[in-house]
């Protein structure tokens, strides 16, 4: 009699964890599909970013505005030194 | 007894109905199955295709210049739109167009469940036009390619077309490399579209692979800029400028003037052709720029050495009923000076003395004729005749054969070295094996060394000179065939210059074609650009400067 109250008693238990694991399994796979949605998005919007930083550091632009903002030139040959490395 | 007929009446019509539902069901259920259910696939389970992100194509820097980023293709079931009357004006006015235009178009496709209304928007504006809520209105990711080096390097480059397949260039010749796999979602859709389940058999989309070129984005700008600038001052056809680290072999910038900007797809046909990659592609005689390497097979094989002179008279000579003519009469020269003036009767008595089946063993011996492989699928191989339709005349001075820019290039490699051509590297992973020698290191070194008196006062490339590097180099002036005949009126300018010249670093080549103005030589066009972007070059590779007396000393020394 006790045995048997015994199996009845686990078999309702393995059934009620039966629920929750799968519970828990549709709640992993909904994150884990947000997640990877999230992934996509950031990945899509760092390329996104990539493009507007190499529109801002194209060469034509840098030099432009170096030379009109900043007044910036090519150094003269006497004003460079150039530092030999140390035996 | 008359209700229980009635009883029975009522029943077998009963049983009658039954057998009339249950005949219906085995036909549906059992006969027509088969067909029924593919009907319903096919009008509710699609398969969504995921789109690849196809793979960057990035300077050796790791720069961008072509990079695919998502973007917004709108994409609507024409029926359930048009139930939707009320939204139409407004999503008119989204998409640009006129109303009338917008329902037409609907109404022409009103039998399809799939119709692109617009293709690769702004996420910005995508989310715009799905803020109005319309029915039968849908996103779908799709990713857009974008160069945002515009017309700068684009003829290496290439650009695909709308579906993201590669049509031209890098993008074409690599296109298996960037591509990656698109993944596959099989969904079931209700009548409006909406994704209702997904089945099971879903294929993630694999990511092209990226490829890093050796290329340096601001050389390359440096380069196209100088190249434009001389370019359009001399209202030449066309141009191209080559600039390699000697190093490595790998290229720093190839520029092609004029280009196009791939990222203005308006004019399909205009952008293809001025995306032609003419540095791997157009062919040209070579002229001038090939003299340094007859000097340096006629040294090798000890039919001179550095102390000869050449008598080039009064810059007239008649071989085999073809006239050879230099500028002016300079006399006797040594070697040195029969490179710096350039003196095409010199090439030729150097060429006689070597004759045609040695000359054209040196010019084989260069790669001349030859695939480079440098640009798999994007070269032109030029061509190199048999020795006796060579000859060693008019051949001597670069005529009577043609090759690429990478062809020239790679011949250079060996003067700039130890004598062994090398074809140049476009991909930063790649090492390409280098070349039997064509001549020896000391050969390499003495054609250097007259090469400094060709930029140095009284040579014909003056304006080639960076102060504070010496540069050794040769121009050409080439005429270009038009109609099977050498027209004396149109021209192709060259200048090739390596620095620093006892040790060179960088190589340089410019070539402008078909100069429309009075300045056509070499010396006057392409030099300056050399002199620009080779400084450049030099600066950033962090190559020391040598101070001006010591300069002084060694072109002192040269001249």
């Amino acid at each position: 009699m006790l045995s048997l109250t015994l199996v009845y008693a686990a078999v309702a238990l393995s059934a009620l964890a039966v629920v929750q694991m799968r519970h828990e399994a549709r709640a992993a796979q909904a994150a884990l599909q947000e997640a990877q949605s999230s992934a996509r998005d950031l990945s899509a919007e760092a390329r996104q970013l990539e493009l507007e930083r190499a529109a801002l550091a194209a060469p034509a632009v840098i030099e432009a505005r170096a030379r009109a903002q900043l007044n910036m030139r090519r150094p003269q040959l006497d004003q460079v030194v150039p530092l030999e490395p140390r035996p | 007894m008359n209700r229980l007929w009635r009883m029975r009446l009522v029943a077998s019509g009963l049983l009658l109905l039954l057998v009339v539902c249950a005949g219906r069901s085995f036909e549906l259920q059992v006969h027509k199955q088969d067909f029924l259910r593919a009907e319903g696939e096919r009008r509710h389970v699609r398969v969504l295709v995921e789109p690849a992100e196809r793979g960057a194509i990035r300077d050796r820097h790791g720069e961008v210049l072509a990079l695919s980023a998502p973007s917004e293709s709108i994409w609507v079931v024409p029926a359930a739109l048009l139930e939707d009357a009320d939204k139409i004006p407004h999503l008119a006015r989204l998409l640009g167009r006129s109303e009338n235009q917008l329902r037409k178009e609907l109404e022409a496709r009103a039998g399809r469940q799939f119709y692109y209304l617009a293709r690769q928007q702004a996420p910005a504006a995508a989310r715009r036009i799905m803020a109005l809520g319309a029915r039968g209105v849908f996103l779908q990711r799709e990713y857009r390619r974008f160069y945002p080096g515009g017309e700068i390097a684009a003829s290496l480059v290439g650009l695909t077309d709308i579906d993201g397949q590669g049509q031209e260039g890098l993008e074409r010749s690599l296109d298996a490399q960037l591509r990656g796999e698109p993944g596959r979602r099989r969904v079931i859709q209700d009548s409006l579209g909406r994704v209702v389940e997904d089945l099971s058999d879903y294929v993630p989309a694999k990511p092209g692979q990226d490829v890093q070129l050796t290329l340096d984005s601001r050389l390359q700008h440096a380069a196209y800029s100088a190249l434009k600038a001389v370019a359009e001052r001399a209202q030449a056809q066309s141009g191209q400028a080559l600039f390699v680290d000697v190093a490595d072999a790998s290229v720093l910038a190839a520029a092609s003037w004029p280009g196009v900007n791939p990222n203005d797809r308006s004019d399909a046909v205009a952008l293809r052709q001025g995306l032609r990659n003419r540095i791997a592609m157009d062919v040209f005689e070579p002229g001038s720029t090939v003299k340094p390497f007859v000097v340096a097979a006629a040294l090798d094989q000890g039919l001179v050495d550095t102390d000869t002179t050449i008598a080039t008279g009064n810059g007239y000579l008649r071989v085999n009923g073809q006239d050879i003519r230099d500028l002016h009469g300079y006399g006797d020269l040594s070697l040195g000076r029969v490179l710096a003036k350039s003196s095409n009767v010199g090439a030729v008595k150097l060429g006689l003395r070597l004759g045609p089946e040695a000359l054209f063993h040196a010019y084989q011996g260069l790669g001349f004729g030859y695939l480079t492989g440098a640009l798999s699928g994007e070269e032109a191989s030029g061509y190199l005749p048999a020795p006796m339709e060579l000859g060693s005349t008019v051949a001597a001075y670069g005529y009577g054969f043609n090759v690429t820019m990478l062809q020239l290039a790679q011949a250079w490699m060996a003067l700039a070295t130890d004598g062994r051509p090398r074809s140049l590297r476009f991909f930063m992973e790649e090492v390409l094996p280098a070349h039997e020698p064509a001549f020896s290191p000391e050969t390499a070194a003495a054609v250097r060394e007259m090469l400094i008196a060709v930029v140095a006062p009284g040579g014909t490339a003056t304006q080639a000179a960076i102060p504070g590097w010496q540069v050794a180099g040769k121009t050409g002036t080439v005429r270009k065939v038009v109609n099977g005949r050498y027209d004396s009126e149109r021209h192709q300018a060259f200048f090739v210059g390596m620095v620093p010249a006892h040790q060179p670093r960088v190589l340089g080549l410019i070539m402008l074609d078909d100069p429309g103005g009075d300045r056509y030589y070499g010396g006057q066009l392409a030099a300056p650009v050399f002199a620009d972007v080779a400084g450049h070059a030099l600066r950033r590779l962090g190559v020391a400067p040598v101070r001006r007396p010591a300069l002084a000393q060694a072109q002192g020394g040269a001249s």
